[in-house]
């Protein structure tokens, strides 16, 4: 016989109220803590100790303002708390979190929660910012006022109250004391027997009364999609429940909130005294940021800004870990003198590999340390009100642009994030956009073109200014894309943003280095896990046919061609070769001959000959066919291209002690034959078209398998297929112009 | 065949069949991605939300 489940016990409350600080704080799981809504998309649960010992499971939900659940978040929220939510059982209590320095906007909520009948545990968070602002709350004042229900004071991010929480929700679940209900106005429960004897006449499965009262009070209730009955007459016992309303000379729309915003009035009167001083901290720093011209100016600077000390500070630790992969290569490369096959793979594939790709963790840590600043200190919402109105004026939720700010970090959360999103013609095209937003992926594809081609000629504040450009890109096209699709496919029309504008705070270095561990966590299991394996695949793929009878045609060609450069005949060519491998010491003829067997066997390996096949495609941007293979193999994961690169320069020869690095084996890296033979591959155009085709390219599997899952695989393949058009023009044009004008 | 072949052929089958496994549990939406955030975010919500 199994043991009785734990109780359960549901967090809820509005939005940056501090909800998921309490929940990590109660339970000891780590969450991302953000100042915008969406990022508790999904609900988490986890497990509490009471003071008694006993254990209860404690559910974090998605924020929300009140019940009328407009987004699918909000929905998960109403269904687990009415029982709906298929493997949840209904909740033993709930635990109310308010923001204390604006309890009647946070308690109407609460209000709303007593109708339930479950027992609740009101918390207080915040109370230190209250202290600061000279609010002083009773809270005995409040909860004698509430029917008795246990409201704690707390701050959950300096850990103040937690033990009171934890004793409170034990009260909750022994006594089961419930929250006072509002006094309605005797029009409201008689518009809701009206509703309750009209389902039962009409033979309609009955609604509990906290159901009933959603139908009444919204517009357009989601409860109207579990009503089993013929839509028109539940219209219609709706329509004439609310008409009970009107005839009592209230709008059945506001009936709720006028009623509950009195009641909280009169609960919070003589319970919190208010300072006289409005003029907060943030409030002046608001005047500048939020201007419509200052603050975009002060936006754009500390983009450029943190992308800038990416370059500065990334340096030296790179310098480390490109020292590092040499000595690690030295060193165990003579462990496998006697199995060449197996010194390739493990130097010339997995080291130069995934090394090449461990190379940029410093910028991924240092970037995520800056965006960690911002998010933290609350400056991040102020971005997503600043962009709010160039995203109405494309014909976009305002709510678009905080799933796309955190596409910048990776699409598939974002995508999932649009789930906040009420209105789906929006939601969908915000979907489609937020691939454009550059990824940390493409971080590691633009720091090394800049790095290795911009820099050296135009300096790192100009690189840094080409890095913020290349982050606008995506911007700049998803903008026009997303006023297309709203205006011309869907039809959509911009609906209000609401968004809470947390207050400034000094990041707490807790959560800034837990970003920074988490970020730099991936990027390395990423480099031991899905780069290893296509490390291995790709070195097989470039290192296969390995037949002698390529190195032997490559050295007759080779012997013919300096012999006839040298006026010399062949056996005097051939008897140099030898000589100089007797003596032992530097041999350029020898070495030379050996950069073109390298050549050869690469040029001559699987995906060499499938490069060439396809690099006419890319041809008219400049590509190459090790470019090529670069951009094919990057199709499941944008920053494969640095590891085949890596692999493909380290096999051909050209990453040796003179070139100690991908960056200057590129650098070195001229057209063998063709129109362009002898000429660098590299050249400013060529760079500017991959970081433009990296920038617009649907390359990463994973985006389109969740797109897939949100949208429908029609959009995910009408996704791919515009992205990937879209990124090769780009690509071309850029490589086009930048060839016309001499760059 | 050499052992050093077979070792290689060893890697080789390894990488590819960890390569495959991770596209078939993507196509099958069990992970969309490789990194342990959405992957949880998608344990989570799958078959919970009611509509």
């Amino acid at each position: 016989m199994s043991a009785a489940p734990p109780p359960l016990v549901a967090l809820v409350g509005n939005p940056n109220t501090g909800k998921t600080t309490l929940f990590n704080a109660l339970t000891g799981l780590r969450q991302r803590v953000g100042n915008y809504p969406g990022v508790t998309v999904a609900k988490k649960s986890g497990v509490l100790s009471l003071p008694d010992s006993s254990r209860v499971e404690l559910l974090d939900l998605p924020g929300l303002y009140s019940l009328a659940a407009a987004s699918l978040d909000e929905r998960v929220v109403i269904d687990t708390l009415c029982g709906h939510l298929s493997g949840t059982a209904v909740p033993d209590a709930i635990v109310c979190i308010a923001d204390c320095t604006n309890l009647l906007r946070n308690l109407f909520l609460a209000s709303q929660l007593a109708e339930l009948g479950i027992p609740l545990v009101i918390v207080l968070n915040q109370a230190d910012i209250a202290r600061k602002q000279g609010l002083s709350i009773d809270t005995a004042q409040i909860s004698s006022r509430l029917g008795g229900i246990p409201v704690i004071l707390a701050s959950a991010w300096h850990g103040e109250g937690i033990l009171q929480v934890r004793a409170a929700i034990q009260t909750a679940l022994e006594r089961k004391t419930l929250m006072a209900r509002l006094d309605w106005h005797e029009c409201v429960p008689a518009a809701i027997t009206i509703l309750r004897e009209g389902m039962q006449r009409e033979n309609i499965a009955p609604l509990p009364d906290p159901e009933l009262q959603r139908l009444v009070f919204d517009a357009a209730s989601p409860i109207l999609d579990r009503v089993h009955g013929d839509s028109a007459v539940v219209e219609r016992l709706v329509k004439a429940a609310r008409e009970r309303i009107r005839q009592a000379g209230f709008n059945p729309f506001a009936v709720e909130a006028l009623l509950h915003y009195e009641r909280i009035k009169k609960v919070l009167a003589g319970a919190v005294s208010e300072s006289a001083n409005a003029h907060t901290l943030t409030q002046r720093l608001d005047k500048f940021l939020l201007h419509r011209v200052l603050g975009t100016l002060l936006f754009f600077a500390s983009m450029a800004g943190v992308f800038a000390s990416v370059f500065w500070l990334a340096a030296i630790p790179q310098g480390w870990i490109e020292d590092g992969f040499s000595w690690l290569i030295e060193t165990v490369s003579p462990w496998f003198e006697n199995q060449p096959m197996l010194q390739s793979l493990v130097t010339d594939g997995i080291i130069n590999g995934v090394g090449s790709f461990l190379v940029f963790l410093p910028q991924i840590l240092i970037l995520f340390f800056f965006l960690a600043l911002l998010e933290g200190s609350g400056y991040m919402a102020r971005a997503a009100f600043l962009m709010d109105k160039l995203f109405s004026w494309c014909g976009l939720n305002g709510k678009s642009f905080v799933p796309m700010l955190s596409g910048y970090a990776c699409a598939i959360p974002s995508i999932m994030g649009t789930r906040t999103i009420e209105d789906p013609k929006a939601r969908l095209a915000t979907i489609f956009i937020i691939p454009f937003m550059s990824c940390s992926a493409r971080l590691p594809v633009y720091a090394l073109m800049i790095t290795a081609f911009l820099v050296p000629q135009i300096g790192e504040i100009k690189g840094a200014l080409v890095m913020v450009a290349m982050y606008l890109v995506g911007l700049v096209v998803a903008i026009p894309t997303a006023w297309f699709l709203t205006r011309f496919i869907l039809k959509t029309r911009a609906q209000p943003f609401v968004l809470e504008m947390p207050r400034y705070q000094i990041p707490k270095p807790r959560d800034v280095l837990w970003q920074m561990w988490e970020s730099g966590f991936e990027f390395v299991k990423r480099a031991g896990t899905i780069i290893f394996a296509i490390t291995i695949i790709v070195w097989a793929l470039l290192y296969f046919p390995h037949g002698e009878e390529i190195a032997e045609a490559e050295k007759t060609a080779f012997v013919a061609e300096y012999a006839k450069e040298n006026n010399l005949s062949s056996s005097a060519v051939l008897d140099a070769l030898d000589a100089e491998k007797i003596e032992g010491g530097d041999n350029p003829i020898a070495t030379a001959l050996d950069h073109h067997v390298q050549g050869a066997y690469i040029e001559q390996s699987y995906l060499g000959r499938f490069g060439k096949f396809v690099q006419p495609v890319f041809a008219p941007a400049g590509f190459d066919w090790k470019i090529t293979v670069g951009v094919l193999a990057s199709f499941p994961a944008r920053e494969v291209i640095i590891s085949t690169l890596g692999i493909t320069y380290s096999l051909g020869g050209d990453v040796d002690e003179d070139n100690e690095d991908l960056r200057s084996a590129m650098a070195k890296s001229t057209w063998n034959s063709g129109p362009h033979a002898g000429q660098p591959i590299f050249t400013i155009p060529v760079v500017i078209a991959i970081m433009a085709f990296f920038a617009l390219c649907s390359q990463c599997g994973a985006t389109l398998a969740t797109m897939t899952k949100e949208a429908g695989w029609r959009w995910a393949a009408a996704s791919f297929i515009y992205m990937t058009t879209l990124a090769w023009l780009a690509a071309v044009a850029c490589y086009k112009f930048g060839t016309a004008i001499g760059l | 065949m050499t052992a050093e072949h077979l070792i290689l052929a060893a890697i080789l089958a390894a990488a590819a069949f960890y390569l495959g496994w991770l596209a078939w549990r993507t196509l099958r939406g069990k992970s969309s991605c490789n990194c342990g955030c959405c992957e949880d975010k998608l344990k989570r919500v799958s078959g919970k939300q009611t509509k």
